[in-house]
This record gives C-alpha cells, sequence and structure tokens, in this order.
C-alpha cells in the first residue's frame, strides 16, 4: 500500500497521554467509590482489585504503548474525489471516503486540545462518522473548507 | 365538510392504553389500598377523556389536491399536504378495525421523521381507498401494469416452517412453558409425568423426543402460516407494494431508490432444497416498519430470483461469475475453520469430560481435526467477490447460512480495508462497505489483486447519480 502523505501533530500525543492519566483517575475514583460500599455493607473484596487492575492496565497500554503507535499510524489524504483517513494500532485500517458522500464537516476542540492548539475534524456521512483528530487549529479550518468547497463541486458535476 | 374519524377510534385507543398499562392495570387491581385505586380510576378516566379529545378533536378533508389535517385540543394543528408530496401512503388494519370495516391511513411525506405525518385511525374502508386513489393518482393510472410478484404456495408455506429453525425455538418455548406452568398444574399430574418419565427406556426416549419435536413443528408450521399466509409482493410503477397479515392486515410501500442492498441468505436445509430468502435493506420511514420490510422474499425457490432481478431490480444481477479470495488469504479461512471446527470444540470438550468425569469422551478430539478442515475448505470455496459495472457482490458463509449481498455502488458510502499484523505479512486484507441504513458488509480476508480491483471499481472517477440518497 501506498503511504499516505498527511500526518497528524506530535503533541496529539501528549494529549493521550494526559487523557490515560484523566482515565486511571477516574478508575481509581470507582474503586475508591467500592471500597467505601464495600466497608459499609460487607460486599466482596475482588472486585476492587478487578476494577483497579483493569485501570492499571489500561493506563499502561495507552500510556506506554498505544499513544505511539496510534501518532505512527494514523495519517490522512484529501483528494480531488475522495479522502482517506489510515488510523489503528495493531491493526491498521484505512477508510476511503468519496466526496459525494461527505454531508457536513465539523470541527471539535476539548479543553485540553485547545491548550496544545489542536483540534479534531469530524466527518459526517449516512454512515459511520469518521475523524482526524490532532491537527493545528488552522489547518483544520484550513481543511474543512477544502473539503467544503470540493463537495460543493461534486455536487455542481452532478 | 372536514370529517372525523369513526369514533370506533376511542375503543382502540382504550384498548391500547389498556394493553401498554396492562402491568400497571393488575397492580392496581390486586393492591388494597383503597387510595391507589382511586389514583388507578382516575387515570382510567382520564385516559378515557384524552381520547375523546382526540378523536373530536381530530379532523381531515380532501381538497384541492390534497389533504388537510386538524388537530389539537388547546393549541390546533393544521396541517396540509399536497398530492406531489406525498412519498409512501400506507394502510394497517388492526383487527377490531377488520371485524367492523374499518381501516388506519398513514401518510408520509419525504420530510424522515419516524413519525407519520398523517395518521386518520378508524377510517371506512371503502373512504380510505377513495382517499388512496385522490392522492395517488399516478398509481391508480396504471393499476393493470401491477404484477403480484412474489405469494406463497401452501407447500411453501410448509417448506418455509419447517426449514426456518423457528421449531426449535417453540420447543425450546414449549419446555419452559412446563417449567413455569409446572406449579399451576395439579400435583398428582405432575408426580404422575415424572414416575413415567423415571421409568421410560431408551426407545419411549427416542420416541417422545421424536414426538416433541414433531409438535413444535407443527406449531411453527401454525406461527409461519399466521404470519405469512397471505403475504404479497406486488410490483408497482416506482416500487414494491407488500402485503401481510392474516387478523391485522398491514401494507407496505418501499420505493425503489430507497433499497440500498440486496442479500440472498440460503440456510443449509433451505440450500438443499433449492430456497433461499432475500432481504433488503432500506433508509427511511418509520423504525417498525422498516424492520418489517427487511424480508422481502421471505421463501423463494433460488431459480426465480434470477428472474426477479431481471425484471423487477434491473439493477442487480445474479448471473455473474464471481472470483474466489486468492491463495494467500485461504490460508486465514482454513485458520478459521481450525478455531472453530477444532480449537474451540476441543476445550469444550476437555471441559465437559473433566467436569462430568468421562474421560471417553476425549476421543472426540481425535475426529475434530478433519471438521476444522471441512469448516476451512467450505469457507474458501463458498466466500467470493464480483464486480460489475454498477455492483459489487460478496458471497459469505457462516456455519449454517450462505449469503450472497448485491450492493450497487452509487448507494456505498464508505470503503474500508484493514489489515492485521498477520495479514500484513502476506498482503492479504479484509474489506468493508459500508451503506447508510447503517449496515455494512464484510469480506474477512482477501488477496492483494482482489483488493486491488475492489479499490479501483470503488474509486471510478465517474460516479453516476451521486446525490440520490
Amino acid at each position: 500500500m501506498k503511504e499516505l502523505t498527511n500526518k497528524i501533530e506530535k503533541d496529539m500525543v501528549k494529549v493521550w497521554h494526559i487523557r490515560s492519566y484523566i482515565t486511571l483517575a477516574v478508575f481509581f475514583i470507582i474503586c475508591g467509590i467500592y471500597v467505601f460500599l464495600m466497608m459499609k455493607f460487607q460486599l466482596w473484596f475482588w472486585p476492587a482489585y478487578v476494577i483497579g487492575g483493569i485501570g492499571i492496565i489500561s493506563f499502561i497500554c495507552s500510556r506506554y504503548v498505544t499513544a505511539n503507535l496510534k501518532y505512527k499510524t494514523f495519517r490522512y489524504e484529501i483528494r480531488e474525489d475522495e479522502m482517506e483517513i489510515q488510523s489503528g494500532v495493531f491493526i491498521i485500517t484505512r477508510v476511503l471516503i468519496p466526496m459525494n458522500r461527505i454531508q457536513y464537516v465539523t470541527m471539535e476542540q476539548g479543553p485540553i486540545m485547545k491548550k496544545y492548539g489542536l483540534a479534531e475534524l469530524e466527518i459526517s456521512t449516512a454512515a459511520p462518522n469518521h475523524s482526524i483528530e490532532g491537527i493545528t487549529e488552522e489547518r483544520a479550518e484550513e481543511l474543512r473548507r477544502i473539503i467544503t468547497d470540493l463537495v460543493k463541486e461534486r455536487e455542481e458535476d452532478a | 365538510m372536514p370529517k372525523r374519524q369513526h369514533p370506533i377510534f376511542i375503543i382502540y385507543l382504550l384498548g391500547k392504553w389498556f394493553k401498554g398499562n396492562l402491568l400497571g392495570i393488575l397492580f392496581v387491581l390486586f393492591w388494597n389500598g383503597s387510595f391507589i385505586t382511586y389514583i388507578g380510576i382516575a387515570m382510567l378516566v382520564l385516559s378515557l377523556l384524552v381520547s375523546l379529545g382526540k378523536w373530536y378533536s381530530t379532523t381531515y378533508q380532501v381538497e384541492n389536491g390534497g389533504i388537510h389535517i386538524f388537530s389539537g385540543i388547546f393549541s390546533k394543528e393544521k396541517t396540509f399536504i399536497h398530492r406531489e408530496k406525498v412519498q409512501t401512503i400506507r394502510t394497517q388494519t388492526p383487527l377490531l378495525f377488520r371485524l367492523f370495516g374499518f381501516t388506519s391511513l398513514y401518510i408520509e411525506t419525504a420530510g424522515g421523521d419516524n413519525e407519520p405525518e398523517v395518521s386518520i385511525q378508524g377510517i371506512r374502508e371503502r373512504e380510505a381507498q377513495e382517499i388512496i386513489r385522490l392522492m395517488n393518482q399516478v398509481t391508480a393510472f396504471n393499476e393493470k401494469e401491477e404484477t403480484i410478484i412474489f405469494s406463497f404456495s401452501k407447500m411453501e408455506l410448509v417448506l418455509g416452517a419447517s426449514t426456518s429453525w423457528k421449531f426449535v425455538v417453540v420447543l425450546l418455548a414449549l419446555l419452559f412453558a412446563y417449567d413455569e406452568f409446572s406449579d399451576v398444574i395439579p400435583k398428582e399430574w405432575t408426580d404422575y409425568l415424572m414416575s413415567l418419565v423415571n421409568s421410560f427406556s431408551y426407545q419411549t426416549w427416542i420416541f417422545v423426543i421424536l414426538l416433541l419435536l414433531v409438535i413444535s413443528l407443527i406449531l411453527s408450521i401454525f406461527l409461519f402460516g399466521y404470519k405469512y399466509v397471505n403475504y404479497k409482493v406486488k410490483k408497482e410503477e416506482d416500487g414494491v407494494r407488500i402485503f401481510q397479515g392474516l387478523l391485522e392486515k398491514k401494507e407496505f410501500f418501499i420505493k425503489h431508490h430507497r433499497i440500498q442492498s440486496i442479500t440472498i441468505k440460503e440456510n443449509v436445509l433451505r440450500k438443499a432444497l433449492g430456497y433461499c430468502t432475500v432481504s433488503v435493506e432500506v433508509t427511511g420511514g418509520m423504525e417498525e416498519e422498516v424492520g418489517e420490510l427487511k424480508t422481502l422474499f421471505p421463501f423463494i425457490k433460488k431459480s426465480r430470483v434470477k428472474e426477479i432481478f431481471s425484471l423487477y431490480f434491473p439493477d442487480y444481477d445474479d448471473s455473474l461469475q464471481l472470483h474466489g479470495v486468492g491463495k494467500e488469504a485461504q490460508g486465514f479461512y482454513y485458520r478459521r475453520g481450525l478455531i472453530l471446527g477444532t480449537i474451540i470444540p476441543a476445550v469444550a470438550i476437555i471441559g465437559v469430560s473433566w467436569y462430568f468425569h468421562l474421560p471417553l469422551l476425549l476421543w472426540m478430539i481425535a475426529v475434530l481435526p478433519i471438521v476444522g478442515f471441512f469448516i476451512g475448505r467450505r469457507k474458501v470455496m463458498h466466500t467470493k467477490y464480483g464486480i460489475t459495472d454498477k455492483q459489487l457482490i460478496f458471497s459469505i458463509v457462516s456455519p449454517f447460512t450462505f449469503q450472497t449481498i448485491f450492493v450497487n455502488r452509487s448507494y456505498i458510502q464508505m470503503l474500508t480495508y484493514e489489515q492485521t499484523i498477520f495479514q500484513r505479512r502476506k498482503a492479504v486484507s479484509s474489506i468493508a462497505v459500508a451503506i447508510a441504513a447503517s449496515a455494512s458488509y464484510t469480506l474477512a480476508h482477501i488477496d492483494k489483486s482482489g483488493r486491488e480491483d475492489i479499490l479501483a471499481w470503488f474509486q471510478k472517477k465517474k460516479v453516476t447519480n451521486a446525490r440520490e440518497i
């Protein structure tokens, strides 16, 4: 397969790292609540281990393994008639979306992404949506314009 | 003069209310506190009033080439739908209406809400036909062209029922029902039954099992027959109309462009008899309606499919030569067969023999590699793809069913192909196409050349009627 041209920003890895810390914190909070309930109502102890264990394992995976791999594989390319997005960690997935199937494009930005000046571009079709996560705000705005123009052109052709 | 729906509508609404609140009503009846009973009665009276109000306030009138609907008790609402804006008209006849010669009429426009814009429930059959004729003159003119393309013969009903696997469900339901009601049945009877069961010899056991099978088969034939005895598919100008139901009659209409894909399903039993099921994926329309529409021909001779396609769905073509998935991909199918047919059953057998202390069972494992090989081989033989000018065909096989899927390129929303690490080594990938109506079809493993074929087909620059959806 020919490599696609565009990559996302390196800072996205940091965003993923921060997200993994947040997820870990959420797991710890849930675990804490369970331990509290356990003391009060004499419940089993093992679910606390399970919740905590899942939290720690998923943290290690997402913090030290998948974030970098995700960054390395994620690529996208926008052509006249279609756009292609490549993503994945162990299974590499490529999606091909013809321009004339795109219904609308939205830009999204959470607080963490905003800190690094990054944004997410979501592409909506009649089938499930796809997104390009981790491009700069300016780039996202530019892409949104390009895609909307291309879609309009295709419509006029048809 | 605007007309009102027939008062039978009130009875119908009340009946629906009872059906919907049956649990609550029973709860109230068996509750001894008088306070709750009063609330129950108040709610009943309230729902009666609401039904009355709904009935009184809703009127309709056909004029100026469209239909007016006036509704609302406190805030009035007026709707006018012009004939040209009508997308579908369907009628649905609940048993109550049917007994007295009434029906319900639903009119939908293209605006894709889940609720039909117009629903007139409780209208004389003849009047409904009159409105349909007025609102839908195009179809009325072409009445001669309408042809029934599908209906069941008695033989097919029996065959279809006995090959639908449903009888297994019925059998389980019978056993479950016995288990549930064994408390209600007098104790002497169950005791007698138990003593009888305990004295069974092997032969009687086999006889009893056969008897149960036959009973559930007969029951499932009745169930299938009840659902499909009046089932008809009629070809019309720009779509197909489906009639269904014995006691409660239903009628649906699908415009051609709403059909996104066609799937031919053959389970093992039906394939042996030369029969199959044809289902479609449709967009738009009410949720409940779309669910009913998925199976277009529930049981049809495979040999008729080609003819029906060429006559009524000219975009779809069943006569194509399909390609295999390629040498490199075959290995992956054999591997999958090995997992399904050998490894999983082996683990299960080891577990069972260990738990029940039956070491003899372990001998069965010796046969499993052959089973695995044949499952894999069958997958290799039947997993295929085909490309024509406009359409893509996937032929896939799961343990008990063979499926052939036809998708038109102009309905494909996106194409996904992916590779696991193992697949990458052999340049094998899996390909999925997603259509609207949130369905997607996957070919699990395909060679590089096959993938490139499909990609090139999909990327072809000129996509005709791009904005059909």
